[in-house]
């Protein structure tokens, strides 16, 4: 279609508006990945549920009905998972009617819950969006995390200082530990070619056994208790709340702003620093970086160990912030979240910083669903449509083609996977 | 991609290793043994580890008498030196000569039959019952350590070019051999055959998991969604199995609708990665996390309410007559449910596919070059999804051996990563469906191994843990290139755009 056809002066307003609609750009992207998500949610909801299966065995005699129930059904779910993640209504209006009875727990708990739960998810995906930006994924986020977690414990118990001090020396022993483990995967792709997704991923693994072995350490299990939880660390060691002077129930940290600060600071290694550009060079096109004289060994090692030390550092801010202590599953899904999470985010920082907080409001809008809709809809329907989400941002090739979307050739992301070695 | 020195691989060259490689092998293998001569044989000599053979009622060993022995004992010998030197015998020697492979088999074939009476006069064979053998456990450590270090120092001095690997993991095997030895000294007795069962049980769905990885790859498409075939292999079989009652016909169609939904997401990656060129390993990822939240939230909704759907339905295990009765190896490999048989035939089946077969030499040219493939008029894109629709089924199929293969009902989880070790097996075995083989049975052998210490804790001086980490830790050796060389399909992962 030409643009002279756009110039037709029958064409309506309308329908002009609608053309346009149709030029693919990365907003209608989101917005139609995140209308697969739920209508494939919404599907996956009716089709588990018993009720809404014999209602719809009499869909010929009462098609209003049976529409109008899975409707509600669907809509009711995802408006607790809405409320759970965002802004609870109910209280809201409580607080307007009568702001004497303001509890402000209740209103912002879920917003507070949400961020939290997004502040590792956001440094962890800034890590692999690093490595991605330049061609090298990084699947060895859960071990990173879990030797950054526990340095930051090694740390967290045996040094008792005034919480200025220790919170950064946790932070420096969960990056080093992260950035050594991931470094050594560059050293080795640099030096013998071995591919980084394997290696990263058998770190994750022994990772795990070593974690294991170290839990039942008398240095590192808590004495007396047999669950393997390792030992908390010190008061002086968590972060501090940032709002629980307003209402104990909000649990928002400083490590939120550490997360900002990290999105702020990889903005600017990416835009402003002679390596981030490095970086970038050699991902996009290996072989005219070596010819512009870029060393692509380095570079690759400092890619790794940058993504290593952040990865490190968000199994210091889940670790802190949260729980206070270890145990033989942590960090259990933040590898492979953080993974998602890059992808959602295109790999641009503030799109990371965004897609962590996405990510943090289906996690607990999904635990707020599976507790209040009537047939307890699992929490794991949030993960269902997380994937789709993910699926469509990822490969926005299939949303051109469903859609008929425009000019949506410049959307589809061509970069080469490379080879193993 | 981006090593340093690129040199050009041929078949020839591809085989022989370098001087300095040769000595490195030579000088692991001699510390292996010097290891092994200082850790298993300075055990105190009065303790003596009982291995069990037999762990199955239902084999029973056959009575061998005296002059059948000494009848098999001349036969292994006699195998042996054809094989070994195939001129000295007129009519016979020149099949080994001609006929690939049929050396080994003749040299395996020789040296078990030259074992057996051996060890039968030791006897440990009584009434037939074949059952325990008692060795020393610090006269076995000095004979392994004196094995590896000749070994190891016959390699260092005469470069073997062709079996140089072969002996580098034969040495590994000996030295996991000792050190099983040495865990059961004293107390319990040492269930070699049941770990060694147990062993190809568990390397039955990585079998399936890396011949799927070979498939893909070598017509030059990364899949890393093994992963999510599995689980969608695992619960499509278990819920249609337990929905007929795994009433026998029942059971094969479940194996060939896992392996169906396994070939459904092997279809998403290969439209992603064909049509729309996407980044594959992206695809793949994806694939894996929509199919692990599917995964958990399907059985968090429906298999925990209805539990009838996910039973535990496990697939018949076959005795092969005869061939079970075979000491050690009749148990462990033809005493197994219809899965690993599949397996074993699958590897076979793509090992012929791909190197004898019009079919195999067309994908193998469209993973090395597809250029050059489509200039001849191969439909590159026609083959790569035939490769990979047949790999994620193969991969669906092995799916099928986490919930029907052990007959346990399906839990979130319960593939455990196993999907990605699937790929490191199929790197470790060098892109060839033998090699896959032999690396899934090391991988599940050490995979047994730390499943089976529970018995020995109280022996172990090294943390259990660190067993369980021996074959990352391997396969992070293997790929970076210590334990021989490593060459992908020059086109893996790269997207094919028509010309």
């Amino acid at each position: 279609m030409t643009t002279t056809e756009f110039q037709n002066p029958q064409l309506g307003a309308i329908l002009r508006f609608a053309m346009r609609v149709r030029q693919a750009n990365m907003f209608l992207v989101l917005v139609l990945a995140l209308f697969m998500g739920l209508s494939f949610g919404g599907i996956m909801i009716i089709v588990t549920q018993p009720l809404l299966l014999t209602s719809w065995s009499h869909f010929f005699s009462h098609p209003g009905g049976t529409i109008a129930s899975s409707f509600n059904t669907v809509w009711f779910a995802y408006e607790q998972l809405f409320q759970g993640a965002v802004i609870n209504f109910h209280a809201l209006r409580v607080l307007i009617d009568d702001p004497s009875k303001a509890n402000l727990g209740i209103v912002l708990g879920p917003l507070s819950a949400t961020l939290t739960y997004a502040t590792p998810l956001i440094v962890a995906g800034l890590g692999l969006a690093i490595g991605f930006r330049s061609s090298l994924f990084n699947i060895g986020g859960q071990g990173q995390v879990i030797l950054g977690g526990v340095l930051a414990l090694l740390v967290g118990f045996s040094i008792h200082l005034t919480p200025i001090l220790q919170v950064p020396l946790e932070m420096l022993a969960a990056i080093a530990g992260g950035a050594a483990l991931a470094g050594f995967a560059g050293v080795l792709k640099a030096y013998t070619g071995a591919h980084e997704v394997i290696v990263t991923m058998m770190s994750n693994y022994t990772m795990i056994a070593i974690l294991g072995y170290l839990l039942i350490q008398p240095l590192f299990a808590r004495p007396g208790v047999l669950d393997g939880a390792s030992k908390a660390v010190g008061v002086s060691g968590q972060l501090p709340y940032l709002f629980s002077h307003i209402n104990s129930s909000l649990l928002l940290n400083v490590g939120f702003v550490i997360a900002l600060v990290a999105v702020i600071a990889v903005q600017w290694f990416f835009n402003r620093s002679k390596t981030g550009f490095e970086l970038l060079m050699v991902g996009q096109n290996p072989d005219a970086a070596r010819v512009a004289g870029i060393f692509s060994k380095r570079s690759i090692i400092i890619c790794l160990a940058l993504a290593g030390g952040l990865l490190g550092l968000a199994g210091m801010l889940e670790l802190t912030g949260v729980d206070h202590f270890v145990t033989p599953n942590f960090g259990g899904s933040y590898g492979f979240d953080a993974i998602t999470v890059a992808l959602l985010g295109r790999n641009k920082p503030w799109g990371v910083f965004f897609a962590a907080i996405f990510f943090g409001a289906m996690f607990s809008g999904g635990e707020a669903m599976q507790a209040f809709t009537p047939t307890n809809i699992q929490f794991s329907l949030a993960d269902v449509i997380q994937a789709v989400v993910v699926f469509c941002v990822a490969t926005p090739a299939l949303l051109v083609e469903i859609f008929h979307l425009r000019g949506g050739a410049r959307l589809v992301s061509n970069n080469n996977t490379g080879g193993w070695i | 991609m981006t090593t340093a020195t690129r040199e050009i691989v041929t078949l020839d060259n591809l085989r022989i290793i370098s001087r300095t490689r040769s000595l490195a092998y030579g000088i692991t293998l001699m510390a292996m043994g010097a290891l092994e001569i200082l850790w298993y044989g300075s055990t105190d000599s009065k303790l003596h580890t009982t291995i069990q053979f037999g762990y199955n009622t239902a084999t029973v060993w056959p009575v061998v008498s005296s002059f059948l022995r000494v009848i098999l004992l001349l036969a292994g010998i006699a195998i042996i030196a054809v094989a070994v030197r195939p001129r000295s015998v007129a009519r016979i020697g020149h099949i080994f000569e001609t006929v690939r492979g049929s050396r080994t088999i003749a040299i395996l074939i020789g040296a078990y039959l030259f074992i057996w009476p051996v060890f039968l006069w030791w006897g440990i064979n009584l009434h037939g019952q074949l059952r325990t053998m008692t060795v020393d456990v610090a006269l076995t450590g000095y004979l392994f350590g004196i094995m590896s270090i000749g070994a190891g120092a016959l390699m260092a001095w005469r470069r073997f070019d062709r079996s140089a690997s072969g002996m580098l993991y034969g040495g590994l095997l000996i030295f996991l051999l000792g050190f099983l030895i040495w865990v059961a000294r004293g107390s319990l007795p040492l269930q070699l055959t049941s770990i060694l069962a147990s062993a190809v049980a568990v390397s039955t769905f990585l079998m399936f998991g890396s011949l799927s990885g070979t498939l893909c790859e070598r017509a030059g498409v990364v899949n890393i969604a093994i992963e999510g075939q599995f689980m969608a292999g695992a619960l499509a079989s278990i819920v249609f199995a337990s929905a007929f009652r795994g009433s026998g016909i029942s059971m094969t169609f479940a194996l060939l609708l896992a392996g169906l939904f396994g070939a459904l997401f092997g279809w998403i990656l290969a439209v992603m990665a064909l049509r729309y060129q996407a980044n594959q390993i992206i695809v793949g990822v994806v694939i894996v996390a929509f199919c692990t939240a599917m995964s958990q939230f399907l059985t968090t909704q429906v298999l925990n309410v209805h539990q009838n759907l996910d039973g535990s339905y496990g697939l018949p295990v076959w005795a092969i007559p005869g061939l079970s009765h075979i000491p050690l190896i009749g148990p462990v490999l033809f005493d197994q449910n219809v899965l690993v048989f599949i397996a074993f035939a699958a590897v076979i089946i793509a090992n012929f596919a791909l190197f004898r077969t019009r079919w195999g030499l067309r994908v193998r040219s469209v993973g090395e070059k597809p250029i050059a493939a489509e200039t001849v008029g191969i439909n590159v894109v026609h083959i790569r999804y035939g490769a990979v629709i047949l790999g994620g089924f193969i991969a669906g199929v092995g799916g099928a051996g986490f919930t029907l293969g052990p007959g346990s009902p399906f839990t979130y989880g319960m593939t455990a990563g196993y999907g990605y070790i699937a790929l490191a097996i199929m790197i470790f075995g060098r892109w060839r469906p033998y090699g896959a083989l032999m690396a899934s049975l090391l991988f599940g052998f050490t995979i047994a191994l730390s499943a089976n210490l529970n018995l020995y804790l109280n022996q172990l001086v090294i943390p259990q843990q660190f067993i369980t980490a021996l074959p990352y830790l391997i396969t992070i050796a293997v790929v970076s290139g210590l334990v021989g060389r490593i060459r992908p399909p020059a086109a893996d992962g790269v997207p094919f755009q028509r010309h």
